[in-house]
């Protein structure tokens, strides 16, 4: 074999191993999304819709007193405690499915005497309450209220909710954004800037190793539609994907350590079928 | 992934890339790691057949792969967190 040949046949040999290379990351600088609290203020408020960033919703209980308090299982109906991101199928009488929204120390500032507007659809009543403020609106009315302090939390709570068409789809978003508000504050975009590859794990309500979790049902995952994206079920896969193509960025989002095989293959389906797939991901 | 035996990361991975597209393996970086480097040392010093890696592109062997705590980097640009990068590094 003459030189010139072994210099092709080595050059041959380079485009081949070349091109079954793995893969490779991308030049980027990352982070890791923070982790909402589903218990307590979470350190930033990354969507608009004050609804996706409330507490679970929780039990209360009208009393034959006129009292109002959590109903800690005393309840007729202690599903309720269970609720998680769902929203009620019904609720027995003197029974209120209540969500706290609570506020940031001075990040949220921007928030105050703002005028918000809530949607709602489904019968049923749905108050906003807040010292000094007790708004109720029947059977997706709908309307608006100023909000008058950040430092302290602002309670949403659903009653006689129609089990034929329960309430759902709780909206509550500033005004001033207009008809086809954003889904992200512009301050978390602002943040999220110089980063172009985001780890969604703890969005995910996952953690970077064995989470400890019970099994995980592609059924129980957050929606769009979820009364919150703060729950144990962590944010919508959808939401992630929306993050994803607002900046422009790549996801590496967890496949959970739990999770059944019916619940990786949707996964895997809806990001495939929902993303530019020539684009790196990692997993 | 997080902190996957080793027996369930193939079959996990293959069930996902099955569903996203089998030819989009090269626009995919499959990413394991474990909690301690000590647990992917026993597992290997244990096992009598050869780990399947076949979807393994990065292996982390302490549980905050990914993640470095860079302090505060509010509107900070991308030259600036390289900087501030390169000085924890320096410190450290």
């Amino acid at each position: 074999m003459n030189y010139s040949t072994r210099i092709f046949l080595s050059f041959l040999c380079v485009i081949l191993v070349l091109s079954q290379a793995p893969t490779s990351p991308i030049d980027a600088i990352g982070t890791v999304l923070p982790k909402f609290s589903d218990s307590a203020v979470s350190n930033y408020r990354a969507f608009n819709d004050l609804m996706k960033q409330s507490l679970p919703l929780v039990a209360y209980q009208l009393s034959s007193y006129g009292s109002i308090g959590r109903c800690w299982g005393g309840c007729s109906f202690p599903s309720i405690d269970n609720l998680t991101h769902k929203y009620p199928a019904e609720l027995p009488n003197r029974i209120w499915a209540v969500a706290e929204i609570p506020f940031l120390d001075k990040n949220d500032d921007g928030l105050l005497n703002q005028v918000f507007n809530v949607q709602f659809s489904g019968n049923g009543v749905v108050g906003i309450f807040q010292t000094g403020m007790n708004i109720t609106w029947n059977a997706g009315t709908g309307g608006q209220f100023t909000l008058k302090y950040t430092n302290q939390s602002l309670f949403v709570y659903i009653y006689n909710t129609d089990k034929n068409n329960p309430v759902k789809n709780i909206t509550i978003l500033p005004a001033s954004l207009g008809p086809n508000p954003p889904t992200f504050t512009a301050n978390f975009l602002e943040y999220l800037k110089p980063f172009n590859l985001l780890r969604t794990c703890f969005w995910q309500a996952q953690n970077l190793y064995n989470s400890g979790k019970q099994l995980q049902i592609w059924n129980n995952r957050t929606l769009l539609e979820s009364s919150t994206q703060v729950s144990a079920s962590g944010v919508a896969l959808e939401h992630i994907l929306e993050l994803e193509k607002v900046t422009g960025s790549t996801i590496w989002p967890c496949i959970p350590d739990t999770a059944d095989s019916d619940y990786i293959s949707k996964m895997g389906t809806l990001l495939g079928e929902n993303r530019d797939k020539t684009k790196l991901i990692y997993l | 992934m997080n902190d996957f035996p080793d027996a369930k990361t193939h079959p996990a991975f293959e069930t996902f890339i099955t569903a996203y597209g089998k030819e989009y393996r090269k626009q995919i970086l499959f990413t394991i790691n474990y909690k301690y480097l000590d647990y992917y040392t026993n597992a290997m010093g244990t096992r009598k057949t050869p780990v399947n890696f076949t979807y393994i592109d990065a292996i982390g062997f302490e549980p905050m792969f990914g993640q470095l705590e860079i302090g505060q980097v509010w509107n900070a640009n991308v030259d600036e967190i390289k900087s501030n990068l390169t000085s924890i590094m320096l410190e450290n």
